[in-house]
């Protein structure tokens, strides 16, 4: 049973684990190749900065908010082993901040200790009369996806570099089963009118006493077009950048301009911080997720592919929930092929 | 009287923040400190800085309140400046878990920090040996950085710093109208002060910065305290103790405890250890003396004995502090006057 996992960022990664982790007992024969024009650290995932954190609404899409329940709850399980450093895993603080009082999140049981803010919070961001505070996780992809790749490589998964052009390439080649997380580039393996670039830029700076996270929201201009300061384990992010259809993936000097003024006129400590990088990246939008079964034919081959790509701006967020459902697809392509069957009892 | 001249001895946090009050409040005085320690040799700069209050059994409670208040207003606006990271001052949140419920339901400082609350139970998960717990965000004062900046201000004013160990109060007397002592543990031998005893605190400062919030067991003994660069783990309170030498199997008991608390401390690096010791009181000495030896007077007031608490309270004794300077001065140019009829 040969698997071909296209596309090494968070959710290409993960949902090979998650299929490994799940199924190699069961199926012996079972061999995952990964198929990746970019690895760590150029992936989407890379400019993330990993803070676990969904949209403000889920707009009815309850699987989607069970996906970031998983996932979060996972994490949170792994915070107290001895993979948390080396995962990129830790707990973190903030707040998020608006001009006007909102219905709460979806989110708002999952993450610790979700509540408002108190006025004298709220002095402290001029401009923004509500808000919430609440104790949330990061997952540093630079850490995370080596981590992966580490767990990956010691169950034997293989690696090749280089961009597939169609599922037929690796399906003629002997996969049995595709799983596409191609995130961004979806569209180039099959047409997706619903996948659209939602292109972000941050700004990498060194600004340590910055323990929280900040999120501001405005909206009218929608999510992550406000700014955000984002406090990794080594670098502090600045955002608030979402340009829906742009796909420019070079940096943008009035991009920058916005993210740094915006920034400082929130946290004016940050003037004094030093800037370190600057990043571009597309985030893979979607009305949901793409999380679904397909099969192919081409001529006499018949391929199973299993599509999990559209994670927007939420793909670390959820990308366990997400790993877990693949497996489950990839669960039921084995019982059709009669591969897992039900333990027999003993007559 | 010709611009009044005040020695402030001792330069720890108690003793710049509080010439820093008297240039403050008194533009017309000359304002010296004079210290033997300076940053980062002080006490100050072995301490977290944290702004979580220690209770004196001696000094009403509204009293320290207000110190608590004071200090939290001053150093709040300084975090939410452009200054803040020259000065060490942020925010932090975090924890203080309990294994047995504190006598107190809430502390005298929980509407004073932010967004002061029980723990939910989902968050005392992480916690699994402790019962209870309290959720709240307050302010660090990293050190050296907070008492550099405090030396860059006080220069900035005009006030002047010297190298010197003062043996003796009264060896100021020629050169200064008021002496204000805030020598700390120092006190015990300047002064002869017997209440004032050691406390002393033995802390790691380790390599670990995905730590961002701060976990503090409420018997006081084991905590996590996150700074700009280095998390501070601790610790101890050996009362009596004068030994300023880290103790290797105290290190080691200190890791583990915190470890306990937050197991991703395993993979914390570079672990420097300090020693200080907490100049402890029932109640801080914050009062007028006047010293005399053959006709000749010598106001003095004394400002020490802040034990655990001292960056907690410092800008709020301070200015109590400058006040009662501001008091001497007035009775000497009083006395002076009348002299001159």
């Amino acid at each position: 049973m040969r698997v071909a996992v296209i596309g090494a960022g968070v959710i290409g990664l993960s949902t090979a684990l998650c299929i490994h982790e799940q199924y190699h007992g069961l199926v012996p024969s079972l061999e995952i190749e990964v198929f990746a024009d970019r690895y760590t650290p150029h992936t989407t995932s890379d400019g993330a900065a990993g803070l676990w954190q969904p949209y403000l609404s889920d707009h009815g899409n309850l699987q989607e908010t069970l996906w970031n329940k998983e996932t979060f709850d996972y994490l949170l399980g792994h915070l107290g082993s001895a993979a948390a450093k080396e995962m990129g895993l830790f707990l973190i603080s903030g707040y998020n901040l608006f001009t006007q009082p909102v219905p709460d999140p979806s989110w708002k049981n999952i993450v610790l200790g979700f509540r408002n803010l108190t006025p004298k919070e709220l002095e402290l961001f001029p401009g923004y009369s509500y808000g919430w505070f609440n104790t949330a996780l990061m997952l540093e992809c630079r850490s995370y996806l080596p981590w992966l790749t580490n767990r990956l490589t010691q169950r034997g998964v293989k690696f090749f570099h280089k961009k597939v052009e169609s599922f037929q390439e690796v399906s003629g080649d002997g996969a049995d089963v595709v799983i596409n997380c191609t995130g961004m580039r979806a569209g180039d393996l099959q047409p997706d009118p619903e996948l659209q670039p939602g292109r972000g830029q941050i700004i990498k700076v060194l600004a340590p006493w910055v323990k929280h996270f900040i999120i501001t929201h405005d909206m009218k201009s929608g999510i992550y077009n406000s700014p955000y300061v984002i406090p990794g384990s080594e670098f502090t992010v600045l955002g608030g950048i979402y340009q829906h259809g742009n796909w420019n993936e070079e940096n943008s000097a009035q991009d920058h301009n916005t993210i740094w003024e915006n920034c400082c006129r929130l946290l004016p400590s940050l003037q004094k911080a030093k800037i370190v990088q600057e990043w571009s990246g597309l985030r893979p939008a979607r009305p949901c997720v793409r999380l679904e079964r397909e099969s192919l034919r081409h001529g006499h081959c018949q391929a199973e592919v299993i599509h999990n790509y559209g994670h927007g701006g939420f793909g670390i967020t959820i990308h366990w929930g997400c790993a877990m459902a693949a497996a489950r697809l990839f669960g039921s392509i084995l019982q059709e092929k009669k591969l897992a069957s039900p333990p027999q009892p003993r007559l | 009287m010709a611009a009044p001249k005040v020695a402030v001895v001792g330069a720890g946090v108690i003793g710049l923040s509080t010439a820093l009050c008297i240039a403050e409040t008194c533009p017309s005085c000359s304002v010296t400190v004079l210290s033997d320690q300076f940053s980062p040799n002080t006490t100050s700069d072995v301490a977290a800085g944290m702004l979580i209050p220690h209770t004196y059994p001696g000094t009403p409670i509204h009293v320290q309140k207000q110190w608590f208040k004071e200090t939290f207003t001053y150093l709040f606006a300084i975090s939410n400046s452009a200054e803040a990271s020259e000065a060490g001052i942020h925010l932090v949140s975090g924890w203080q878990v309990f294994k047995n419920s504190p006598k107190e339901e809430l502390p005298f400082w929980s509407d004073i920090v932010l967004g002061f609350r029980v723990m939910s139970k989902a968050e005392l998960k992480k916690f699994p040996q402790h019962q209870l717990g309290h959720a709240f965000t307050t302010l660090k004062c990293d050190c050296p950085p907070y008492l550099l900046w405090l030396e860059k201000r006080l220069k900035a004013t005009g006030v002047q710093i010297y190298t010197r160990k003062v043996s003796d109060l009264w060896e100021l007397h020629s050169e200064y109208n008021v002496v204000v002592n805030c020598t700390g543990i120092g006190a015990c031998q300047l002064v002869g002060d017997e209440k004032l005893f050691p406390v002393r605190g033995q802390v790691l400062k380790v390599h670990a910065p995905w730590v961002k919030n701060f976990i503090r067991d409420g018997d006081g003994l084991t905590y996590i305290y996150p700074g700009i660069h280095r998390v501070t783990l601790g610790g101890t309170r050996e009362k009596e103790n004068w030994s300023l030498t880290p103790d290797p199997g105290t290190t080691k008991d200190i890791f583990d405890r915190c470890c306990s608390l937050e197991p991703s401390l395993q993979g914390a690096q570079d672990i420097k250890v300090k020693v200080g010791l907490r100049p402890s009181r029932q109640h801080v000495r914050l009062q007028k003396e006047v010293l005399s030896q053959g006709g000749v007077k010598l106001p003095v007031v004394h400002n020490y004995g802040h034990g655990a608490g001292g960056f907690s309270v410092h800008r709020g004794t301070a200015k109590e502090a400058a006040h009662l300077v501001g008091e001497c001065i007035a009775a000497l140019q009083g006395s002076s006057s009348r002299a001159k009829l």
